[in-house]
Order: structure tokens, then C-alpha cells, then sequence
């Protein structure tokens, strides 16, 4: 037996970045680990550019997730206009950068992309630690995600969460266990496309797991926004709908 | 304290298109598996950051939108009066001492140009013939005269909060002690407070200079419409008045529009907006009430001139507090689905919702509320304003 900390995350729109080199800012179709990580340390306080934190949060924790509706996909067409950067011009409001202080001749500087998101998406995450001495007590983890130091947002910044996290900390047999106890919002549930257990999706290496795949999303530095690859684990749960996550 | 100001704001809009996707229809998300209209949270944010009531809200008085703040710069200066002076009477004296025309001129182009980018020198001559030929005074002097003053204008009318006006003119008495043209620092202190609140509030991320970056204190959601809603066509004519021979439009076209009760969340984090703000507590307290006025009356700008869907907020929830905030979107899951007092069902739906999670999860906070949906309103603007300032 083990403890877990399992808790839901729901939003009417999700984003977890995936590799994003282009025009297109596709996401991953569940919450990634780092992505989850963030949350965590944003709920604990942690910046961006304390490195050492997030890399210890990395080395102590591991993660899995499991969708409880068949959610959809969604492009946003998206245009930003974003002034020439001249030396000597200073764009001290957004307003300086959208008008006042372009000629008229000069060009707006449009960039476009597409963004991706995730909606109608509920997912279930249980974290536990691989370590012996993990920064923070799952209890502490449960508090912060109750009590989060900075604004809590599923991926990014306009996707706020539309449930509270609800964190549990409990003892089971292992993170399928803790998964399959959790019981997410039933009213939103409801009022979607929900899939029975289907499929969940681990950083360790569980019994019965059937498919390994690399996902881009182990934090090396959230100031520069590089992250490196590791290994993700796909395991069908008996019974439940076979479905392309 | 509380840490949190959550605000959730129903607005209807009337036929519109005020955020488009690249087929120029208006944006659209899936929300309970029906389709709805949305506005996208950066469409929102270039809207209020860009309007007049934003620093209006913020200076707390109205201001001036001119061209020619350079040219009154200029006057105080040659003419010996005060910048206040000239922007009542522009032929303004009181005698002070003046400085040369030449330094006059650099202090008021240095000053205007952080308003709004300079008059263009060959344009501004354009002009001033053209105005001089009107006037049928089209001697040299005038004209070349006219053509200087303007270019002290910018290009575009900006708007002078009182403290910005204040500032220059503290500048413009400091400048004709001394006669130099003001440093870069000087000229920041000019836009400080209207420029410190918008990037305090909604963040600054440059790939260039990460020291500079803002982390954005305020959370803005994506706006979307409470109940199914299908995108219509609008097909139209437009008819070539010249045309006398052949029957018939002169140009057709379609476009899409929509209307429907928009539901939008706003988070904000006052302890991180006062740390962005230098720990200035008075100016985080104007800048959340600047947020709630904009946020409740300014309207994204797209197609507005095809239908005029301005819109005023119809109701606002704010609360304060310290647990996990949370969007009460799930309200409208299921959708509001009689076309009838929506705007009442789905404050009902948003307020159950609301208690729900009191109840269920414990998240308890305190609100209050403006709500035109009844045959009489509840609370006011004012009221929600001084609540998330307190």
C-alpha cells in the first residue's frame, strides 16, 4: 500500500503544449507531466526561474492520468500584432504597440498562429512519489491545490479550471487503484460525452502496460522553456471503450 | 487578505461578429457538446487595454485626446506661460521666461513622441499649404510656420490623463529653467502610472530581454455564449448607383454573425498585481476598479461598425477570497435552451452552481453582485467596483 494524491482537472478548454516549433501551437491530448508539475508549483508558490525547485519536483514525483470523457479538439485562429522593436522607440502600453506609436505607414507587424485546444475534457491525475525524500508531503501538495499561491490555469493562462481540484490523499494498491476511487464532479460528467475508463497513461513502467511512447515534456529550464524527452506508458483498463486518447 | 478576485460577468450581445477565425466567421467553441459562439481572451484584453475608459477608470477623471500636446509644449515654453494656460487659450502669455525656439522644439518633439510617432516633415508641409491655400493666406512665413507646429503633432490622437498633463507640465517648468532636452528616464516617468498598471496587470513576455518579462497578474478566460448557438448567414446586395442600364446588385457577399448571452471569468491575483505595481497598494486599488469598469462596458471592436453590438454588461459576480479559483462555467453545460429570460435563468444557473461548490468542496467566499435581469435591478456597478478594491 501507498499513499496517492489523486484530483480532477476540468475546464472548458485545456492546452498542454506539445512541441511548438511553427505557426501551429498544437497540445498534447491529456495533461502532460509538465504541465501538471506546473500546476503544482504554481500552487506552491514556485517561479518560473527557480530551476532547482522544479527539477526537484521532477525527480521526486511521478504522474498518471486518465480521461474520463471523450472531449474534442479545437483550432483557434489566433493574430497578434506586435510593433517593430526599434531602439529608439519604447512601447511602454499596449496601446503605444497597437497605434500610437506606429506611423501610419509602417507595417503593424502581424504574426499569425493556430492554437489547439482541448474542450469538453475531464481527467483524473494521481501523483505519487518515486523518491524517499520528496520536497513536499502529498498533504502539502492536496493544501497548496486547495489554497494555490498563484492563479491556478490548465495549461495556459486563459484556461482557467471550472472545478476545484478536489485533491485526495489515500492509500492503495497502486495509481490504477487510486485512479479508478476517485470520483470526478458527477454533474459535469453528465452534461458530456462521458467514456467509461478507457485507457490511463503513466510516466513509470506499471504492470500491464502495452504501449511506450516518448513525450517531450520533462521541465529543464521554465525560463528558456526547454524540455527533454522521456517515456510514457499506455495501459487499457479492462472493459472500458478503446479510444485514440 | 484575500488573494483571489474572481469576477463573473453575463453580457448580451446583439448580432455581431466581434471576433473572427480566418474564414471571418465569428469564433466558436464546443462547450456540453453543443456549439457556441466565443471571444477569444486576447481579443478581450486588446480591446480594454487600448480603450480610453481603461485610463479613464484609472486617473479617475477624464482627459483630453489631442494631436497637438507637442505644440502646447512648445507655446508654454516660447511663449512664457504655463502648459495649463496654453491648453485653455493657445495664444496664452503670463510673462515667465522663455526659452530659444530651437531647444523649444526639441523638448516638445522629445515629449510628444512618446504619445503617439511624430508628424512626418514633408507631410506636415503638405498640410500646412493646403490649409494656408484654404485660409487664402498663403504667404511663406505663415506657412512654413504652421508646417513647424505641426510637425510637433503625432499621427494619431492620444489621450492625456490629468496626471500625464500634470507630469509635462512639471516637465515643461523643469525644462525652461534649464533649456535641455529631457532624458529617457524623464520620458518614462511620463507614462509611468497608465503604463506600469497595463503591464502589471496583463503581463509583458519579450524573447528578447526575459529580465523585463512580466508574469501577468491577471487570468482572462475565454468569453462564451451560455446556450447553443448557430452561426447565420447574412447574405446582402449593394447597389452601384451609377449603374442605370443593367438590373441587378453591384456587389453581393455574405458574412456571418451571431448573437447571444456571453459568460466571461476573470481572475485576478491582487498580491501578485501589487508586487508587479512596486507594492503601490493605491495603485493595485485603482487598477482592479479600472479592470471591473472595462471589463463590464467595453465591447471587442470587430465588425462593430456593420452593427453597432456594443454592450454593457447585464450582471457581475465578484469574490474575494484565498481558496482555488474556479470558473463557474459548468453552469451552462447542459446550455440554457429557452429563448426567453435567458439572461434570469442563467444568473440562477450561475448562483446554484456557485453555492454547489460551497457545499460540496467547501470553498467558501465572499461576493457581491450587480444583476439587471429582474423587473428591478440589484446592486450597482459602484458597488461591485468597491468591494474588489477594498
Amino acid at each position: 500500500m501507498q499513499r496517492y494524491l489523486t484530483f480532477q482537472i476540468y475546464g472548458p478548454m485545456q492546452s498542454w503544449g506539445a512541441v511548438a516549433v511553427g505557426e501551429v501551437r498544437p497540445s498534447l491530448p491529456r495533461p502532460s507531466r509538465s504541465g501538471v508539475l506546473g500546476l503544482l508549483a504554481g500552487a506552491l508558490g514556485i517561479r518560473r526561474d527557480e530551476d532547482e525547485r522544479h527539477t526537484e519536483l521532477d525527480r521526486a514525483y511521478a504522474m498518471a492520468v486518465q480521461p474520463a470523457t471523450k472531449g474534442a479538439r479545437m483550432a483557434d485562429y489566433h493574430t497578434i500584432q506586435c510593433g517593430k522593436r526599434l531602439a529608439k522607440r519604447t512601447y511602454r502600453t499596449r496601446a503605444d504597440e497597437v497605434g500610437g506609436l506606429i506611423p501610419k505607414n509602417e507595417d503593424p507587424g502581424t504574426l499569425l498562429s493556430t492554437r489547439e485546444y482541448l474542450v469538453d475534457t475531464l481527467f483524473v491525475v494521481t501523483i505519487w512519489p518515486r523518491v524517499d525524500d520528496p520536497p513536499h508531503s502529498l498533504n502539502d501538495l492536496a493544501h497548496a491545490l486547495c489554497k494555490p499561491v498563484f492563479t491556478p490555469c490548465l495549461g495556459r493562462k486563459s484556461c482557467p479550471p471550472a472545478l476545484p481540484f478536489h485533491p485526495l490523499v489515500q492509500e492503495h494498491d497502486g495509481p490504477l487503484e487510486a485512479l479508478d476511487a476517485y470520483d470526478p464532479d458527477g454533474d459535469v460528467l453528465q452534461a458530456m460525452d462521458a467514456a467509461p475508463a478507457a485507457e490511463v497513461y503513466t510516466s513509470e513502467p506499471l504492470d500491464g502496460w502495452q504501449e511506450r511512447t516518448e513525450v517531450r515534456d520533462v521541465p529543464l529550464s521554465r525560463t528558456r522553456w526547454q524540455f527533454g524527452l522521456r517515456p510514457e506508458y499506455r495501459i487499457a483498463m479492462p472493459g472500458g471503450a478503446q479510444d485514440e486518447g | 487578505m484575500s488573494r483571489f478576485i474572481q469576477l463573473h460577468i453575463l453580457t448580451s450581445y446583439p448580432a455581431s461578429n466581434l471576433n473572427r477565425d480566418d474564414l471571418g466567421q465569428p469564433k466558436s467553441v464546443i462547450v456540453g457538446n453543443t456549439p457556441r459562439l466565443r471571444v477569444s481572451s486576447q481579443s478581450l484584453k486588446r480591446a480594454w487595454r487600448t480603450s480610453d475608459v481603461f485610463r479613464q477608470a484609472f486617473d479617475g477623471a477624464m482627459g483630453t485626446r489631442t494631436k497637438s500636446m507637442g505644440e502646447c509644449v512648445y507655446r508654454a515654453l516660447t511663449q512664457g506661460a504655463t502648459l495649463q494656460a496654453i491648453l485653455e487659450d493657445s495664444k496664452a502669455s503670463a510673462g515667465l521666461p522663455t526659452v530659444a525656439e530651437k531647444k523649444a522644439e526639441e523638448i516638445a518633439k522629445a515629449v510628444a513622441g512618446v504619445f503617439g510617432a511624430l508628424r512626418k516633415s514633408t507631410e506636415a508641409k503638405k498640410e500646412a499649404e493646403q490649409e494656408a491655400a484654404q485660409e487664402g493666406a498663403a504667404d511663406a512665413e505663415k506657412v512654413s510656420e504652421k508646417a513647424k507646429m505641426k510637425e510637433m503633432h503625432i499621427e494619431q490622437l492620444a489621450h492625456f490623463g490629468p496626471a500625464e498633463i500634470e507630469a509635462i507640465a512639471k516637465l515643461v517648468e523643469e525644462r525652461r529653467a534649464d533649456g535641455k532636452k529631457p532624458d529617457a528616464e524623464e520620458l518614462d516617468l511620463l507614462r509611468n502610472s497608465p503604463g506600469a498598471v497595463d503591464i502589471a496587470m496583463f503581463g509583458r513576455m519579450l524573447a528578447a530581454s526575459k529580465p523585463f518579462n512580466v508574469e501577468a497578474a491577471v487570468q482572462v478566460a475565454h468569453a462564451m455564449t451560455v446556450h447553443k448557438v448557430v452561426k447565420e448567414d447574412d447574405f446582402f446586395t449593394a447597389v452601384d448607383d451609377l449603374n442605370r442600364d443593367e438590373t441587378g446588385a453591384g456587389h453581393m457577399g455574405v458574412f456571418e454573425f451571431g448573437a447571444g448571452l456571453y459568460y466571461l471569468y476573470v481572475c485576478i491575483d491582487r498580491d501578485l498585481l501589487v508586487e508587479n505595481l512596486a507594492d503601490d497598494e493605491d495603485a493595485a486599488s485603482r487598477a482592479l476598479e479600472a479592470l471591473v469598469r472595462t471589463a463590464c462596458t467595453v465591447s471587442p471592436t470587430g465588425k462593430q461598425n456593420s452593427f453597432a453590438s456594443r454592450a454593457n454588461a447585464s450582471f457581475c459576480l465578484a469574490e474575494k477570497g484565498d481558496a482555488q479559483p474556479r470558473t463557474l462555467s459548468s453552469a451552462f453545460l447542459q446550455g440554457i435552451d429557452k429563448p426567453a429570460d435567458v439572461l434570469a435563468k442563467a444568473v440562477d444557473a450561475l448562483m446554484q452552481v456557485r453555492s454547489k461548490f460551497e457545499q460540496v468542496y467547501g470553498d467558501e467566499t465572499p461576493y457581491v453582485f450587480f444583476d439587471v435581469s429582474g423587473a428591478e435591478s440589484k446592486g450597482t456597478l459602484q458597488q461591485v467596483c468597491e468591494f474588489v478594491r477594498g
